[in-house]
């Protein structure tokens, strides 16, 4: 297992190392120069060219690139084009709020999800079982964004329930719970259908296998028989698949951050796509990307602990 | 005497049994239908603003739907709109498909490209969710014809591994060593013989994918990183709606529940097309 987690440590370098190429020589090709954006509209061609010196931007690309990765390396992400400020100090500041929504969206995705999928599986053709089939349609082909907005005005504006906007609480405070009900689940419900059809799928083939039914005879109560003994053999495909859904909350807290006005990685994305600002869009790229393979390699390693029968030597 | 009955026939007559997908179809259709005929069909222009009607609520008697901020008839702009939704999401599945299988065919086919392209395909998987498409906006600059290229970008890896996947178990078939002693072109192979048995899966995906990419488009256009307003986009119309949610939700609720109806059409679809070519693939 260890041989195996460092194995798949060390993959993890080509895959940052790919993306950072990506991001570096994508946004290297887009339209603006850094120089004159630092600069001001006031500065003279002389500032700016002293500028461009100071940032290497006088350089070859190649030499660029190499430059932006050993400072990378050390932790400095460069400045920012619009707020001239350390982009390393600015995301990090801007990541836990990310974080927290990405898994508190994938927490509503298994509460709700794997659950729902449970019960639907244990009890089928109960009513339960016959309303997820249209949730779990409905929850695919709704927008986010749209769903972030309707629940605004239903529990924000109507009710008074919860915040409209923004994490003004401490995470673990009941504020901080109330802040982040909305954006999770609007981030969160779009994941429950996919999650809720294959868990109850997965549920129904285990449950139909002999070894349940001599846990059964063995006279076992249904709570054992379901968590210990159907479940733990249901979950894999179940956790391949969260997994996968992490990266579509990754990706989608750009949109949702935006909706709530968090202050978080995935608003910096888009601010600084608005601002031309591409030293914080790379650095908030590569951290969004980061961040999904190192669930990835989490996903992989749980499969041992769910499944024993698994080993990686 | 029984009357033979061709593949197809039967085809058709599943899908006919699939009381959802025909729904689904028919609501595509009218989409179809209503985004070819939008001049003749939407009460007002688009764009033609009344600032003596604005905020109707639906139901008022000029305007079905209500009007927006700006005093603009809501269901023509809906109209309007699903037109440019429809434009997106076929032209950048299209693309995004005709990329991707070229790569997974050549990708499966030939073993010394394969590594080279996967990887690269791999890279694109690398980011998540709509970031991709988000990137190519930053590079390109917001737009709707940028949003259609961001989106085809996004597609083309997973076509790209779809039909990697599918070419490398076909070249495997008698049929196809049988076309290759027969001494078939390299082309002739890929084109006749491999990519009409492995175009099921493709098209059911790319299906899906049509709603996908609908949604993805409106969400880019939502954050103002997509079409640019007035162009009457089901996500920019999202997009003004927020900012009457106080007093006129329904600026805000009609586009988003047409999304909603359009990408689930699709999606029914998309599953009653994969029941109808592919029945032991069904779930």
């Amino acid at each position: 297992m260890t041989a195996y987690l460092i194995r798949r440590l060390l993959a993890l370098i080509p895959t940052l190392f790919a993306v950072t190429v990506v991001t570096f020589f994508a946004l290297h090709s887009a339209p603006g120069d850094p120089a004159s954006i630092l600069a001001g509209p006031q500065a003279s061609a002389q500032d700016i060219a002293n500028i461009r010196h100071n940032l290497g931007l006088d350089q070859p690309v190649i030499s660029q690139y190499f430059r932006y990765l050993w400072k990378l390396l050390h932790g400095d992400m460069g400045i920012s084009l619009t707020t001239r400020r350390a982009v390393t100090s600015m995301v990090l500041v801007r990541y836990p709020n990310t974080v927290r929504l990405a898994f508190a969206s994938i927490l509503i995705t298994i509460i709700l999800g794997v659950s729902g999928g449970v019960i639907a599986a244990i009890r089928p053709r109960s009513i339960l079982d016959n309303i997820t089939t249209p949730i779990a349609l409905v929850g695919v082909a709704m927008p986010g964004f749209w769903l972030g907005l309707m629940l605004m005005y239903v529990f924000g504006i109507k009710l008074r329930w919860l915040p409209v906007a923004g994490f003004t609480h401490p995470a673990w405070s009941w504020g901080g719970i109330k802040d982040i009900i909305m954006p999770a689940f609007s981030l969160g419900f779009l994941g429950v259908a996919s999650v809720l059809r294959l868990t109850r799928s997965s549920m129904l083939d285990v449950l139909g296998r002999e070894y349940i039914r001599t846990a059964w005879s063995k006279g076992l109560s249904e709570w054992a028989i379901i968590v210990k003994h159907a479940f733990r053999n249901a979950a894999i495909p179940v956790v391949t698949i969260l997994g996968m859904r992490m990266g579509i909350f990754l990706g989608g807290t750009v949109i949702i951050e935006s909706v709530f006005a968090i202050n978080g990685v995935g608003r910096m994305v888009l601010r600084s796509i608005l601002t031309r600002d591409y030293p914080v869009l790379s650095a908030a790229v590569l951290l969004i990307a980061a961040t999904f393979a190192i669930v990835n390699l989490l996903v992989d390693v749980s499969y041992s602990l769910i499944d024993v029968r698994i080993r990686y030597d | 005497m029984t009357k033979s009955t061709s593949l197809w026939q039967l085809r058709i007559r599943m899908f006919c049994k699939d009381r959802l997908a025909v729904v689904s179809l028919v609501v595509i259709f009218i989409l179809l239908m209503s985004a070819i005929l939008a001049q003749v069909i939407a009460p007002y222009p688009p764009a033609a603003q009344r600032m003596s009607e604005r905020r109707l609520p639906p139901g008022s008697p000029a305007h079905l739907l209500g009007t927006d901020g700006f005093g603009r008839d809501i269901a023509s702009r809906l109209v309007y709109g699903g037109r440019i939704s429809l434009i997106v999401g076929l032209v950048s599945v299209g693309a995004g498909m005709l990329i991707g299988m070229t790569l997974g065919l050549i990708a499966g086919y030939f073993k010394r490209l394969d590594n080279l392209i996967m990887r690269v395909m791999d890279i694109l998987l690398a980011f998540p969710g709509v970031l991709i498409a988000i990137i190519v906006v930053a590079i390109l600059g917001p737009g709707l014809y940028n949003v259609i290229i961001a989106i085809s970008v996004f597609s083309i890896p997973m076509f790209a591994r779809l039909t990697r996947a599918a070419t490398l178990s076909a070249k495997e078939e008698t049929y196809v060593l049988a076309a290759r002693s027969l001494g078939a072109s390299t082309s002739r192979i890929l084109l006749q013989h491999i990519l009409p048995n492995i175009i099921s899966p493709i098209i059911v995906f790319a299906t899906v994918r049509i709603g996908v990419s609908i949604l993805n488009a409106a969400a880019l256009s939502f954050l103002g990183i997509g079409a640019q307003p007035p162009l009457p986009e089901w996500g920019v119309m999202i997009s003004e709606g927020r900012d009457f949610l106080y007093t006129s939700p329904h600026i805000a609720f009609v586009p988003g529940l047409a999304i909603l109806i359009v990408v689930l059409s699709f999606n029914l679809l998309g599953d009653g097309v994969r029941d109808a070519l592919d029945p032991f693939q069904s779930h």
